[in-house]
């Protein structure tokens, strides 16, 4: 079984003003290759930096995270 | 193009030539590595090494997290004592005493290499909390402590495995084995193994980071 837990932080960052990728880093009291590789898919957050980021863009989590449990069957479940 | 300074140069010069006198120097002039010439073209080689990262500092900054810095400084620092160790096993000998000239020059060297690594880091490491100020950005995060955790328990298990493989040599190898284990050769190869456990260590955040940073 496939889990996929996607994210639209890229989107979201212009979405509210341009906010840079340190600057959320900040924000969120991360270092910016950790926001880079979240972006990038390479990294899954923690709970606790995961409700930090929907903090930062002051939107639910289920807004900043999608998740997709890809079974062997090929059905999609969950998501926003 | 900007052509790299004198000084860049200069230091770039210097640790070639001290990578060549620790690792393929011949033995003349004698023991010239393990002397006080040695011990000074290191030290100064360590300082080199900062100085240059110094330069580049802001570079490695904007890509690299202080946690990879930091991780591959001490790979880097510990293979180099790793093979200066494994190199210069053979000046140890199988049935030496801590008086022997080679063992202490050696073990003076790994000291010194160990010594500079720490400085190194130290310095770095206040480097970049003072670059980063007070503005909050953290220098390390979850990201890096969940790297350090799988680095370190894979470090654990060679560590395990490579002190398993030794006490079952101990106790069934033989009397070719049990000859050669005087205390201080069971302490060289307790070193070696502590090495090696330390490069799986820092060789596997290393390529956790890789793996992080790969597009």
């Amino acid at each position: 079984m496939t889990i996929a837990i996607r994210n639209h932080i890229r989107r979201l960052r212009f979405e509210s003003g341009d906010i840079t990728q340190e600057a959320l880093a900040r924000q969120c009291g991360v270092t910016r290759q950790t926001i880079i590789s979240l972006e990038a898919g390479k990294y899954t957050p923690s709970l606790e930096l995961a409700f930090k980021l929907a903090r930062a863009f002051g939107v639910g989590v289920d807004q900043v995270f999608e998740w997709n449990d890809v079974s062997e069957t090929g059905v999609t479940s969950g998501g926003r | 193009m900007k052509l790299p300074s004198i000084r860049i140069l200069f230091l770039d010069g210097l640790a070639l030539l001290l990578m060549y006198l620790l690792f393929f120097a011949p033995d003349w002039p004698r023991d010239t590595i393990l002397g006080v010439l040695g011990n000074a073209i290191m030290l100064v080689s360590v300082w080199a090494s900062l100085y240059v990262w110094m330069k580049v500092r802001k570079v490695a900054n904007d890509t690299r997290s202080l946690g990879e810095q930091l991780t591959a400084i001490s790979l880097f620092f510990t293979v180099a004592i790793g093979g200066f160790f494994f190199w210069k096993l053979h000046l140890l000998g199988w049935q030496t005493s801590l008086d022997d000239f080679h063992t202490r020059a050696v073990g003076r060297n790994v000291v010194i290499m160990l010594i500079g690594f720490q400085i190194v880091r130290h310095i770095i490491t206040r480097q970049h909390a003072a670059l980063l100020g007070s503005g909050g950005e953290a220098m390390e995060d979850e990201r890096d402590r969940q790297i350090g955790a799988r680095a370190d328990a894979h470090s654990h298990m060679l560590l395990v495995i490579l002190i398993i493989v030794l006490i079952v040599q101990l106790a069934v190898g033989g009397d070719a084995i049990v000859r050669q284990a005087t205390p201080l050769n069971v302490a060289h190869w307790l070193i070696g193994i502590l090495i090696l456990s330390s490069i799986a260590e820092y060789g596997s955040a290393m390529w956790q980071y890789h793996r992080a940073n790969a597009e």
